[in-house]
């Protein structure tokens, strides 16, 4: 769309713009190589909700690979420097708050798993960074850019709701302008999650404010009592087999910053940000859109999807994966004749990958299966070993996770995949755990 | 000799409301494409004298030519001293985008239009105070009127006023250079006549 004259050596030239243009990109792209699966998170918050400090600090804390987490992230060079730059900014006490974003951005990230024979990179995820403004303004949503760029929120594989947790520290503490946080400025993001069909987490953003005087578990209950909000979860609960969750996550860590009484947050001190569970939210995507579209075409596949569950019940000796996998493909065919009948003006639910994900879906019960019924070693000789791999380690964590913090689970969760509730249960101290993946 | 017309806009931001257009021409305005100078003005910003272009091809407005500068806001363009950056409520800095819309494709180096922003940023940046006050998101984007442009005009006295901005400029040396190679031919015309006629 623009086009700057850069023949011109006086033309303005503005740097740090990655030549990532959204409406490059409006009929999305899906997986480039034949067994790269990509993956469509994407972002709903108003203007200051943290997209932007939220997609930089998650970039920082899983570009390095960690001890305890089985993959980096790898992205183009120029995604690269621009989001280091917006990390060191916010990491810096003498410099400002990262400026509020503009211009729809796309980032692009691939999950990295090193291993003896060489780096696997099975899974993409695309990310969309956009001002926040188009969410509560109706001008925006009438521009050529953002108009697409709604459409394509909408058809996400799974969405991120960042609620500030500034906001929510007032509704907390009954104060008006948490209420009218609730009322009024989330509105659009809820909306886009009513007509959305994939798993979203609801993001409880600058954590480090609410950490040590308020609970997961009554930010929750809180939540729980607004009308639209729970209304909202008991109909994606009833409507869908996708799961929500509810994350606490802050880009900062503790006492980085300090809240003050304009409301504006100010950097304290000289410590260095520690994020706090940034990586969450992107780690539960691939089990939580996993165990969704394979529930999905169990519920809704037709008397394939029924075969299915018979054949699901009877995994354990994992002689009929083969006849599972033929099913599936059946079932999601019979799902999608489905949806297009039921919402026929909703073509855009087609968007929606079932095809690229229920082999996927498939093998990850298999995997499950057979994680929690031999001993194994992790031998990832593929691309395709280190996706279901992946998928199987993210499982753990989140399992994890949940235990520690059963309020996170809003609807859905581990608990509804009888496989994956078994593997939680085998990751409990003390319990006497397969497999010897590390 | 050609001149051209041109609208004055302003993009910006308020401790309450994200971006969004001011000041925008009619026809962007009534083709609903006003937000896509929000869009397509994002950049770093904060180096007044540099201004930047940017050709932009809508489906509803077809192409039009942005010339603009942004600047960091500050508590100045409001009326109170001394300049104190402006933040919003969550803290972080505000920028104001100001310049010309053109119809068309016009190349122009900004530099040769920078008078003509130069003329119109008052008028612009005299509606940020009531900006400021604004809360409400359905607020209306004001229409701007058109101003000519005389475009040979305003390159000539672009060049005049750059000249006073310094030496980054390579093409202003260029007069007193060629004032300092006339007095010397002259004077070596003038050493060559009384010593050897």
């Amino acid at each position: 769309m623009r086009e700057e004259a850069s023949e011109n050596p006086k033309v303005g030239f503005r740097p740090g713009m990655p030549d990532q243009n959204v409406l490059q990109n409006v009929a999305g792209q899906r997986a480039g190589g034949e067994e790269v699966r990509t993956y469509e998170v994407h972002a709903l918050g108003p203007s200051g909700a943290g997209k932007t400090v939220f997609m930089a600090s998650l970039y920082k804390r899983l570009n390095i690979k960690r001890p305890e987490l089985p993959f980096y992230l790898k992205s183009e060079y120029s995604t690269g420097l621009q989001l280091n730059h917006t990390y060191n900014q916010l990491a810096n006490p003498d410099e400002s708050w990262p400026s509020p974003t503009q211009r729809p951005m796309e980032w692009s990230f691939t999950a990295c798993i090193p291993t003896p024979s060489g780096d696997f990179e099975p899974i993409r995820y695309t990310y969309l960074d956009y001002p926040g403004g188009v969410l509560t303004s109706q001008r925006g949503v009438d521009d050529e850019v953002i108009g697409p760029l709604i459409d394509r929120l909408k058809a996400a594989d799974a969405l991120l709701v960042l609620l500030d947790g500034q906001q929510i520290m007032a509704l907390l503490r009954g104060e008006r302008s948490g209420a009218r946080y609730l009322e009024l400025e989330i509105t659009t993001s809820l909306e886009i999650v009513q007509q959305s069909r994939c798993p979203v987490h609801f993001l409880v953003t600058k954590w480090d404010l609410l950490d040590g005087h308020h609970s997961l578990e009554e930010v929750r209950d809180r939540l729980m009592k607004h009308r639209d909000f729970a209304d909202l979860i008991e109909s994606k609960r009833s409507g869908t087999a996708a799961a929500i969750r509810l994350f606490p996550v802050s880009a900062v860590g503790p006492c980085f910053a300090e809240l003050q009484p304009s409301g504006e947050m100010k950097k304290v001190g000289s410590l260095h940000p520690e994020p706090e569970n940034v990586e969450l939210p992107l780690i539960s995507v691939v089990p939580d859109t996993l165990q969704f579209v394979y529930l999905e075409a169990e519920n809704r596949g037709g008397r394939a999807g029924r075969a299915m569950s018979k054949l699901r019940v009877s995994l354990e000796d994992l002689a009929e994966s083969g006849r599972l996998q033929r099913m599936g493909k059946k079932a999601v065919n019979a799902l999608i004749a489905r949806f297009v009948k039921r919402f026929p003006k909703a073509a855009i639910v087609e968007l929606v990958n079932f095809d690229e994900h229920i082999d996927d879906a498939v093998e990850h019960v298999v995997r499950l299966a057979k994680y929690l019924d031999a001993e194994r070693t992790r031998q990832i000789q593929s691309t395709h070993d280190a996706l279901a791999d992946l998928a199987l380690q993210f499982t753990r964590i989140l399992a994890r996770f949940e235990k520690t913090e059963p309020a996170s689970v809003l609807a859905g969760g581990l608990a509804d995949f009888p496989l994956a509730k078994r593997l939680a249960e085998a990751e409990e101290p003390g319990h006497t755990s397969h497999g010897g993946s590390g | 000799m050609s001149s051209i017309e041109a609208w004055p806009f302003i993009v910006a931001r308020n401790a309450t409301l994200d971006w969004r257009p001011i000041l925008a021409p009619p026809f962007l305005v009534d083709a609903q494409a006003d937000y896509l100078l929000v869009t397509e003005t994002s950049g770093p910003g904060g180096d007044t004298a540099q201004l930047s272009l940017s050709v932009v091809e809508s489906s509803t407005a077809g192409t039009i030519t942005l010339v603009f500068r942004s600047t960091p806001a500050t508590s100045d363009l409001l009326g109170s001293t001394p300049a104190e950056p402006l933040l919003d409520r969550f803290g972080r800095p505000l920028h104001v985008v100001e310049g010309l819309v053109l119809r068309g494709d016009h190349r122009t180096p900004p530099g040769e239009l920078r008078p003509a922003v130069d003329r119109v940023r008052n008028q612009t940046l005299r509606l940020l105070p009531a900006f400021w006050e604004e809360e409400s998101e359905a607020a209306a984007t004001l229409r701007s009127e058109p101003m000519m442009i005389d475009t040979a005009t305003e390159a000539t006295s672009g060049r005049r006023q750059e000249g006073d901005r310094g030496p980054e400029n390579g093409n202003l040396p260029a007069v007193p250079f060629a004032l300092i190679v006339v007095i010397a031919l002259s004077a070596a015309a003038w050493w060559w006549w009384t010593h050897w006629l």
